[in-house]
């Protein structure tokens, strides 16, 4: 593995924020998802969104990622507009997610789903890898050092030649995180990583997230129903509520707001 | 204007034909989301069936067009049954794959029995009387006013008893309605067969307008009736049938106004242009990845 | 390329390059001094050329998870246009460099018509790509039914028999080494994560559309070199050669070998050909036992005899010892 961390720099460093929401609003046919989101995180931040069911807290990360385009407002990651980009650019660009229910590459192997996520990165055309070129094979050679590596340091080394669907629950949650990792962003997207785990679980959950974060000088926003995770771990907590932000600070701000108490012990779990 | 009246009462023929074996091809993609390329084939063998009757067995029409009906209505089910059933949860492509070995088994076995083309004698009195001077024809009045009222039919089946209401909830969520306590096996077996019986009814009509038949007319028609169903949103009832007249009226159009080999490529580039500005069909409704 | 290859690769392909070798040299001596009799010649070029084809097919609807029934349309392109370019525009030069001239132009042709079906791809998956497939193959041949000048539906005639064991051999083996190539390959892998999940395929930095601009443009390339080969040894050709009918025939090679899977491609196309011809004595009963078969292999074995596994000497781990890539 080639040096592990940030190797892309922001495109206009000194904007501050690593990504930023100004006055997102997203209908879906007459239904309004979103309305007038604004939030920013910072470089190296661990920040997470909570919030009710039907929030629009997973609308918020198809926004950014570009699987919709949002009605009306900004988004902008390091300075850069990437309002309206194409999902395979904003992720070059250096945001990777993860999905609420896993989707992994079901039946490719686990090595397979982390190297198709260095697609962006490799520097091959078609011809060449069309009749197998010198460069083409030092690049798989490369890349397939690198993905065994990853898996390798973050424990799924063992399973590198298995077909992914075959993994235990947590493992597809892990390799799922893992590939988003591959694509060597600085922002990572987690949708709610924990679901569906027993504690002993979340526990490790975490540990690998920070583990990851740390290696990759990356930057994390994740979604969590489990306020402990949430509480826990993150330094920046914005709360959603049908659609809007109630509540954007630290983890005792947000805990002692009254409007999250309200909304938000409502439902929670 | 007149010359306009002809041409389409010609449209609501050939719109009749192609509704009767759109509705075949749009029923089955309700309820098992299968396209079931047999079914043009199924068509053909409705064409021979009239061709049995009366020919072979010298009936008269009303008979005819019921043993066409039962025939490939049989012949649907059986299909389903044997071919079809086993792989239900198989991938897509193995159903669709197999429905094309169907078509090209039925294709052929019908052309060893009967190799050569057969010419089918006028079924109906054949006479053309003057509307107003447009000359309607005795044919083109009963395929007409018999696809009008087995499309009523099917209608009133699908939209006013249980069997339909069940149709229609498999239609829309294969996974829970048999949680609900319904028989899915034989409400799928139940609309191969209204949709087999609506083909074998269009095989008669044809033969009617276009007496020599081969064992090959099921692959163009066939085609043809799907592209309605895919025009209309394929798996909408309604939508299979204005995608044939569409289709009927833009094909007579054509063949009025330019040389008849431009049909084809009339009808497909219609149907391409279409899937390009509405990918799902007039009627259907696109599917949202959920993500 | 290959002398370029560090020692290692080379010796662990050997026995796969000797026996391309032998076979080639094999393939050469047959057709100089006829040692096998022309019908069973004859069976063998149409394995490789039906073999050039599954491939071509299983790249779009096996890899990449797509359904196309219309790849016909693609092998009408590239056998017209190269039938054209030897009897008409190349017809004063010498055989020696037309005939591959003429095919690879063929080819091209057909991978610019495949562009044109990638587009609609962008928007359009499942059933309602397949019928867009359909619709355009249709009109390909509706196309060359209307022009005159190469015969309308009449077909096209005058191409010398220019297809021989050892051309056939030469571009199979080309197909079989650049679809695998292309399959173990960063695109690969995207053609692949497309057929799993396209929208996690995208959000993996894939960009999707340019994969499969370009699984399309292999594709229908070789259709196309299937096309003008095809074209070349049965020495005339018309619209209704490339009909459903050869579309369909395509589809049962590539199911019936295997979705997914070269050596599965090389079983199907071998079986179905042989199979066919083999069926010949029962006549016109002949093409309604062979989808009787296709039938019972679908109910029993619906992913095919190979169904996305593959021949160890076919992937690149071969040979390797560690990493079991499975």
């Amino acid at each position: 593995m080639t040096a592990p961390g940030n190797l892309k720099l922001p495109p206009q460093a000194g904007g501050g924020a690593a990504l930023e929401l100004k006055d997102v609003t997203h209908h879906f046919g007459g239904l309004r998802a979103l309305s007038g989101v604004n939030f920013a995180v910072a470089p190296g931040e661990l920040a997470g969104i909570i919030g009710p069911n039907g929030a629009g807290k997973t609308t918020v990360f198809n926004l950014i990622t570009g699987v919709y385009k949002p009605s009306i407002g900004k988004i902008i990651f390091h300075g850069r507009e990437i309002t309206g980009m194409r999902s395979s650019n904003i992720t070059e660009l250096g945001i990777a997610r993860t999905f609420q229910n896993i989707r992994l590459f079901k039946e490719l192997t686990v090595l397979d789903n982390v190297r198709a996520a260095h697609y962006a990165r490799m520097k091959v055309n078609p011809l060449e890898a069309l009749f197998h070129s010198g460069r083409h094979r030092s690049e798989e050679k490369r890349v397939t050092e690198e993905s065994r590596d990853l898996l390798e340091r973050f424990g799924l080394g063992g399973s590198a030649g298995e077909i992914s669907k075959n993994l235990p629950y947590g493992s597809q949650r892990r390799l799922e995180i893992l590939r988003a990792a591959a694509t060597n962003p600085s922002l990572i997207l987690l949708d709610e990583p924990a679901a569906g785990m027993h504690p002993g679980e979340v526990e490790q959950l975490m540990s690998f997230i920070l583990e990851l974060k740390k290696q990759f000088s990356l930057t994390v926003l994740l979604i969590e129903h489990q306020m402990r995770l949430v509480m826990g771990m993150c330094s920046h907590i914005v709360v959603l509520d049908f659609g809007m932000v109630i509540a954007d600070g630290g983890p005792q701000q947000v805990r002692s707001d009254a409007g999250v108490m309200k909304a938000y012990m409502g439902s929670a779990k | 204007m007149i010359y306009f009246f002809q041409q389409a009462l010609n449209a609501a023929q050939l719109g009749s034909v192609y509704a009767l074996i759109a509705l075949g091809y749009t029923m089955v993609y309700g309820v098992l989301s299968m396209i079931n390329f047999a079914h043009g084939d199924f068509f053909m063998v409705g064409a021979f069936l009239c061709f049995v009757g009366v020919v072979v067995l010298q009936l008269s029409f009303i008979p005819v067009l019921l043993l066409a009906m039962a025939g490939v209505t049989m012949l649907g089910v059986a299909t389903e049954r044997v071919a079809y059933r086993p792989l239900r949860n198989a991938p897509k492509a193995s159903a669709i794959i197999t429905s094309l070995g169907v078509g090209i088994f039925l294709e052929h076995f019908t052309l060893g029995l009967s190799p050569y083309p057969k010419y089918i004698p006028p079924v109906l009195p054949s006479f053309s009387f003057n509307a107003g001077g447009v000359s309607v024809s005795t044919f083109q009045l009963a395929t007409i006013s018999i696809s009008f009222i087995l499309m009523l039919a099917l209608y009133l089946v699908v939209n006013k008893t249980r069997v339909g209401l069940a149709m229609r909830a498999i239609s829309a969520d294969r996974g829970i309605v048999p949680l609900m306590g319904v028989p899915v096996d034989k409400i799928i077996a139940l609309t191969f067969a209204l949709g087999s019986g609506l083909g074998g009814a269009a095989g008669v009509m044809y033969a009617m307008a276009y007496p020599v038949i081969d064992p090959y007319i099921g692959i163009i028609i066939g085609w043809k009736a799907f592209i309605s169903a895919v025009i209309g949103g394929i798996g909408n009832i309604r939508g299979a049938v204005l995608g044939a007249y569409i289709l009927g009226t833009v094909e007579i159009m054509t063949a009025a106004f330019l040389p008849s080999t431009y049909r084809d490529l009339v009808a497909f580039s219609l149907l391409l242009i279409l899937l390009i500005f509405r990918p799902h069909g007039l009627l259907g409704r696109a599917e949202s990845q959920k993500v | 390329m290959d002398f370029m290859r560090p020692a290692g690769a080379l010796g662990k392909y050997l026995p796969v390059k000797a026996v391309v070798a032998l076979g080639f040299m094999l393939a050469l001596s047959i057709a100089r001094f006829n040692l096998l009799d022309n019908y069973i010649q004859l069976v063998l070029m149409l394995i490789g050329i039906n073999l050039i084809l599954t491939l071509s097919l299983n790249l779009v609807n096996g890899y990449m998870g797509e359904f196309s029934v219309g790849h016909a349309g693609f092998m009408a392109a590239g056998a017209y246009v190269s039938s054209i370019l030897s009897v008409r525009v190349l017809a004063s030069y010498s055989p020696v460099w037309v005939f591959p001239c003429a095919v690879l132009a063929g080819g091209l042709a057909a991978g610019v018509v495949g562009l044109a079906v990638a587009v609609p791809s962008f928007k359009t998956r499942g059933d309602y790509l397949a019928i867009v497939t359909l619709a355009f193959s249709m009109i390909v041949k509706s196309v060359i039914e209307n022009i005159d000048a190469v015969g309308g539906p009449r077909g096209f005639l005058g191409m010398d028999k220019l297809t021989t064991l050892p051309w056939v051999f030469f571009w199979t083996v080309a197909a079989v080494w650049i679809i695998r190539n292309f399959i173990y390959s960063r695109f690969g892998r995207g053609v692949l994560s497309v057929r799993e999940d396209e929208i996690a395929a995208d959000l993996t930095g894939v960009n999707t559309r340019n994969v499969k601009m370009l699984a399309f443009v292999v594709s229908s390339f070789f259709a196309g070199i299937a096309g003008g080969l095809y074209a070349h040894l049965i020495q005339y050709i018309s619209p209704g050669v490339f009909d459903i009918v050869k579309s369909t025939e395509m589809l049962v090679m590539v199911y019936l070998g295997g979705v997914g899977s070269i050596a599965g491609s090389m079983i199907g196309a071998a079986t179905y050909t042989v199979l066919l011809e083999a069926l010949r004595p029962l006549g016109i009963w002949r093409m309604a036992v062979m989808p009787l078969l296709l039938i019972l292999l679908m109910i029993f074995r619906p992913k095919g005899i190979m169904g996305y596994r593959e021949a160890r000497w076919l992937s690149p781990s071969f040979g390797r010892g560690t990493g079991k890539d499975k």
